[in-house]
């Protein structure tokens, strides 16, 4: 038998149409060459999926995808990314986490689980080491993540169990529904949590005890031991922050979105900052499996002063100066894109707002940045009286108006009155008002770009102009950030590329080079790619909204021709055809992908 | 006639106030949590105040002057806030 590390070679496929699992070996190659996360999603988008299928249809696929890294005990490697085709891009759909329960199902002997098919009615899965049970979940159906995961917990006993689900957004297959896990992590992108509620699945309930074999010990020792040793140097402002700790240093600069990317500067960023929330609600730093950076805020508010009082680690817990809401703590804390799109790009200087609105989007399972954005969109729409009050059901949709969002965002999870229309997605949703709101959208394959203005930030023009998913600020069209992906490593660690291989390495044994490292995340982006371009993704959809083509006051504009030239030089270097983006069949061959020509040969010309 | 260097060493220090923020804070003077005051030569720039703390300079730093963007030519006054972040991603 071959010495595995890393890795158990067990797929875990779950069919809930037919209500049975099975495994399934992929080989040792083929780990080596594809390492997991994105790679592992694509791969059977390509070829367990129909071209054009619905993102709603049981022959949609979810799948659960840690890579060969995740579950190793060293800072970072607790990712593993949730992926299926789109119900918000139509495409290529993946989100990534972070937390415990993809180290927890790597420690269960799993290297992946890809879901199939629709129950009946609502269920869940239990797995416990090898032991997979498909259960009723109808008690689950409705309630949100907290209550879930405190009910699994005792119905299972096993308090130490590690839950992902879809809230009730994904139930009611809210485009952006996200799929949670531990509460307070998130595969926020691309609407995974309606494939989840679409297949009626409530949660994945996971106990591992067996620790992933790693083959260098001593390695891989060294190198959480960097991380420890020198976290002053590398770390200090995610140690002390989290993100969102130099937002003031972005509004600086001109490039905080602000009011629907409208502006680039918002007057009152010091309110609804990373340090405001440091100094007036957060009462914890939280971690990812073997991180020591800690760099996961927690917040609490009391919404009465009688209830105001000390967390169990002795901070001071704060009270809504206008007694309005409680934020319970368990949803963890604002990072920046949800500071961002909550605050800033809806124009809200209130932060108890952004923070219950960041609670409410956890525990309902809603991403909160396209709920942002779609709010603000719908925020400018109203300004310019292309919303009225007779589309909202009477609500005014002013811009910095806390409490409209906090109740929106309720609305839009469960699809309730002007709610159902914003759960489409604010490209979906401007189709249907037209009048021209159409030119207010700042989405890129449907799905609404992140918190970082491309027009500020150029390393973010090709990121949003090429990703995948669509308008994803993570960079993850290159090969750095992409390689971590497939293998599960976070992108906030200050690993070089060399740390990174020998991460890689310590844990597999592999021995990879740089250049077979680049290559696993050149196949994972040509997969994703053949994906979309399978299901009708043209070069026509590689470009930034309108929006982006007006200047900011400190930063011109984007013309299309810019655009052009970057995508172009992009296809060219990952040896896509220069025009259409299609991956050449001379790079297909030369990174090993001609398992999947039937996906490029049904390509619609 | 003394040179204009000579004239520019023999005035009082400028007295600034300056805050570090994001992974800059590796460089706060110890025990220090928040803004410190700070004295540096008159006509001294950016440049200098970044140096005269030991922070490599990096183009990726973004300085605020009083609310405003500052250049690392921008030369500072008596009275004056600083602030500074490294940049910070994601979320």
């Amino acid at each position: 038998m071959t010495e595995r590390y890393g890795y158990w070679d067990r797929i875990l496929h779950v069919d809930l149409t037919e209500g049975r699992t099975w495994t399934e070996s992929l080989g040792d190659d083929w780990f080596r060459r594809f390492g997991g996360g994105r790679a592992l999603i694509a791969h059977y988008l390509l070829t367990a999926t129909p071209p054009g299928v619905d993102a709603f249809s049981p022959d949609n696929i979810l799948v659960f995808a840690p890579g060969v890294a995740t579950g190793a005990p060293v800072p970072g490697a607790g990712r593993h990314s949730v992926g299926g085709k789109s119900p918000l891009n139509n495409g290529y759909g993946e989100g990534e986490s972070g937390g415990y329960w993809g180290a927890e199902l790597k420690r269960a002997g799993w290297d992946g689980i890809v879901v199939h098919g629709a129950a009946a009615t609502p269920t869940y899965v239990w797995i416990k080491d090898g032991d997979v049970e498909i259960r009723d979940g109808s008690h689950l159906w409705g309630k949100v993540s907290g209550d879930v995961e405190d009910i699994l917990r005792e119905e299972l006993g096993e308090q130490r169990c590690r839950i992902t689900q879809c809230g009730p957004a994904g139930e009611k297959l809210v485009r952006y529904a996200l799929v949670s896990n531990d509460l307070n992590e998130v595969a926020g992108r691309t609407g995974m949590g309606a494939v989840m509620g679409s297949k009626k699945l409530k949660a994945i309930a996971v106990r591992g005890t067996q620790p992933v074999p790693i083959a260098d010990k001593a390695g891989l020792m060294s190198i959480a031991k960097w991380v420890s040793s020198t976290l002053d140097e590398n770390h200090r402002g995610f140690h002390e922050y989290g993100t969102g700790g130099a937002m003031q240093g972005k509004n600086l600069e001109g490039g905080m979105p602000t009011l629907n990317y409208r502006e680039g500067r918002f007057e009152q960023i010091a309110l609804v900052d990373a340090i405001a929330v440091a100094e007036q609600y957060r009462v914890d730093m939280g971690a990812c499996y073997a991180c020591s950076v800690r760099c996961k805020k927690v917040v609490a508010v009391e919404a009465r002063q009688e209830d105001a009082g000390l967390t169990r680690k002795g901070k001071a817990i704060n009270v809504d100066p206008e007694g309005r809401w409680r934020v319970d703590p368990r949803y963890g804390g604002p990072e920046y894109e949800s500071l961002a799109a909550l605050g800033p790009s809806v124009g809200v200087a209130d932060l108890v707002a952004v923070l219950k609105s960041n609670e409410l989007c956890n525990a309902l399972g809603i991403d909160t940045i396209s709920t942002g954005t779609t709010i603000a969109w719908a925020m400018e729409a109203w300004e310019k009286n292309l919303l009225t009050a007779q589309d909202t059901g009477g609500m005014e949709l002013n811009w910095g108006d806390g409490g409209t969002v906090v109740k929106l965002i309720e609305m839009i999870a469960n699809r309730e009155g002007f709610g159902d229309l914003l759960a489409e997605g604010s490209e979906r949703a401007a189709a249907k008002v037209g009048k021209g709101s159409e030119r207010f959208l700042t989405t890129v394959k449907g799905m609404e770009m992140a918190m970082h203005d491309p027009r500020h930030m150029e390393r973010m023009r090709g990121s949003y102009l090429t990703a995948p998913t669509g308008g994803d600020h993570m960079q993850q069209h290159e090969y750095k950030n992409g390689g971590r992906n497939q293998v599960g490593l976070c992108h906030f660690l200050a690993y070089s590329d060399q740390q990174s291989l020998d991460l890689i390495n310590s844990v597999t044994g592999w021995g990879m080079d740089q250049a077979e490292w680049e290559q696993v995340s050149d196949r994972g982006l040509a997969m994703a790619r053949l994906f979309n371009m399978r299901e009708g993704t043209t070069r026509a959809d590689d470009r930034l909204p309108a929006r982006f083509e007006e200047a900011l006051p400190m930063h011109p504009g984007l013309s299309p021709e810019s655009q052009s030239e970057i995508v172009t030089e992009y296809y060219v270097r990952h040896g896509w055809d220069g025009e259409t983006g299609i991956p050449t069949e001379a790079t297909m061959n030369a990174l090993g992908l001609g398992s999947y020509k039937a996906a490029r040969a049904a390509i619609p010309v | 006639m003394p040179n204009q260097e000579q004239q520019t060493q023999s005035l009082p220090p400028v007295r600034l106030r300056v805050a570090l923020h994001a992974d800059l804070r590796r460089f706060l003077p110890q025990g220090v949590n928040g803004a410190f005051p700070v004295e540096i030569r008159t006509g001294a720039t950016v440049s200098d105040l970044l140096e005269a703390l030991g922070i490599p300079d990096r183009e990726t730093i973004t300085v605020g002057l009083n609310g405003e963007l500052a250049t690392r030519e921008s030369e500072l006054h008596d009275s004056d806030d600083i602030t500074m972040f490294s940049p910070m991603e994601g979320g």
